[in-house]
């Protein structure tokens, strides 16, 4: 099987619906369709156009048989804007008057990180300030951190895990 | 309310715990529902606020859409009375808190030894005061609405369940159908995958209206159709019940009306039975 020039991907394996194969072009890909899916509707649709998407081509051979190489990113943004377009009048929901350019994801990390702020100053417990600043807000890894605090990784892992459901609760049961 | 389970639903998604099927059920969902995208938008915003939350985001769809996949490329198995598993899908259901409990179809009773015990019993009827256990059965109507089944259903209709079991003795429940052709379509438990032979759940004593939770969808054959429930007090496997349904099945030459008295060979529990008719 050769690979497509312009897509890098193995066509071959493509119509045979390898399982390898679509994954790869789902982590290249997944992302922008996401976003490129929110111009129709918001995020949570995106996610369930995505899964449809990828759905079918792992189980649609005729579908894959469509994609012969060159533009695969085009190819796929087609397929899910005519789902979404599906979706919205099954719902009988208007599509966009206006498609706005598509959603740039620094959009949702600068919400993501006004939550942290909120939370790290209402539920976060003073002992763990430092670590959930240095973890959470500054990304860094746990190895690192717990380098610079001098505590065991172990303890770092439980906060962590512990925060993580404090936040989930913050988030999804209160106001977000 | 419906409503509340589809939101617990969402937050199953989110913790990995719902079966395929239904997170396929559930996403198409929010297109239709407000409160279902906020809920959702919610998990994605905590999602994102976690420090490998872009890889946990990756990986979630990506596991899901594996697995619904997986689940919809198997769908069916057709040896009489096997079990059919047809285009399954789930959805929770929140029935008794709305006051429909007094609507539910009650089965009806059949002794453990195949003996009848009763005619049908009339909507509402309090068997429950009896001691007896009874299943109570219900249909989706739209997106968030339900129905008590009252004889007929539609073959496509989502089926939702909730059983009562005032005892102490019987501890472990199945519901299942058996159609026209001698097709076993499963109910409770989930057998969505050929050769997990599923044990009987265990069920609560002592308790009115609990619900299943999720509903459960067949592509069910036009025709008669007999659901079974069985209140148990060992935890029989999905293909020991199948053996059994097929030699009842066989002895009462395929009639589904014949297969009314049900004569399982279980030494102790109960059996509930009653016929339907399936619409296209």
């Amino acid at each position: 099987m050769e690979a497509d020039r312009a897509t890098g991907i193995d066509v071959g394996a493509f119509h045979a619906g390898h399982e390898g194969v679509i994954r790869a072009i789902y982590l290249e890909h997944g992302a922008a369709l996401l976003r490129e899916t929110c111009r129709y509707a918001g995020p949570a649709e995106a996610e369930s156009v995505v899964h449809d998407v990828f759905v079918e081509l792992l189980r649609n051979r005729a579908l894959r048989a469509q994609f012969v190489g060159g533009a695969l990113a085009a190819w796929l943004r087609q397929i899910a804007r005519l789902k979404a377009l599906e979706h919205l009048r099954r719902a009988r929901r208007q599509p966009p008057a206006w498609l706005g350019p598509e959603a740039h994801s620094g959009e949702g990390t600068l919400e993501a990180r006004d939550v942290l702020a909120r939370f790290l100053a209402a539920e976060v417990p003073e002992a763990q300030k430092k670590f959930f600043g240095m973890r959470f807000l500054a990304r860094q890894t746990q190895v690192e951190i717990a380098a610079q605090l001098g505590i065991p990784r172990s303890t770092l892992e439980g906060w962590e895990h512990r925060l993580t459901e404090k936040l989930r609760a913050f988030v999804v049961e209160m106001s977000a | 309310m419906i409503h509340a389970l589809h939101v617990r639903q969402i937050d199953r998604y989110f913790a990995g715990r719902l079966r395929p099927a239904a997170a396929t059920e559930m996403l198409r969902r929010l297109w239709r529902c407000g409160a279902c995208r906020v809920r959702y938008e919610r998990h994605l915003l905590h999602e994102r606020a976690l420090p490998d939350g872009q890889a946990r985001q990756q990986e979630r769809l990506w596991g899901s859409i594996i697995a619904s996949a997986a689940t919809d490329a198997h769908p069916s198995r057709s040896r009489p009375p096997a079990t059919k598993v047809e285009g399954r899908s789930f959805r929770s259901l929140s029935l008794l808190g709305a006051g429909a409990l007094a609507g539910a179809l009650l089965l009806v009773a059949v002794g453990p030894r195949g003996k009848t015990v009763s005619g049908p019993v009339a909507r509402g009827t309090p068997v429950e005061e009896a001691g007896a256990p009874t299943v109570h059965l219900f249909r989706t109507v739209g997106d968030h609405q339900t129905e008590p089944v009252a004889g007929t259903i539609h073959a496509d209709d989502g089926i939702l369940i909730a059983y009562s079991n005032p005892g102490a003795e019987l501890s472990y429940l199945m519901v299942f159908a058996v159609d026209a052709q001698g097709g076993v379509h499963w109910y409770y438990p989930a057998y969505e995958q050929p050769g997990q032979n599923p044990a009987a759940p265990a069920i609560r004593t002592h308790a009115l209206g609990v619900e299943l939770g999720e509903e459960i969808r067949h592509a069910l054959p036009a025709g008669s159709l007999r659901m079974v429930a069985l209140f148990l007090r060992r935890p029989l496997k999905v293909e020991e019940v199948e053996g059994m349904v097929s030699e009842a099945w066989r002895s009462h030459g395929g009639s589904l009306v014949a297969l009314g008295t049900l004569p399982l060979p279980l030494e102790d529990g109960q059996q509930l039975s009653r016929l339907l008719e399936v619409t296209p």
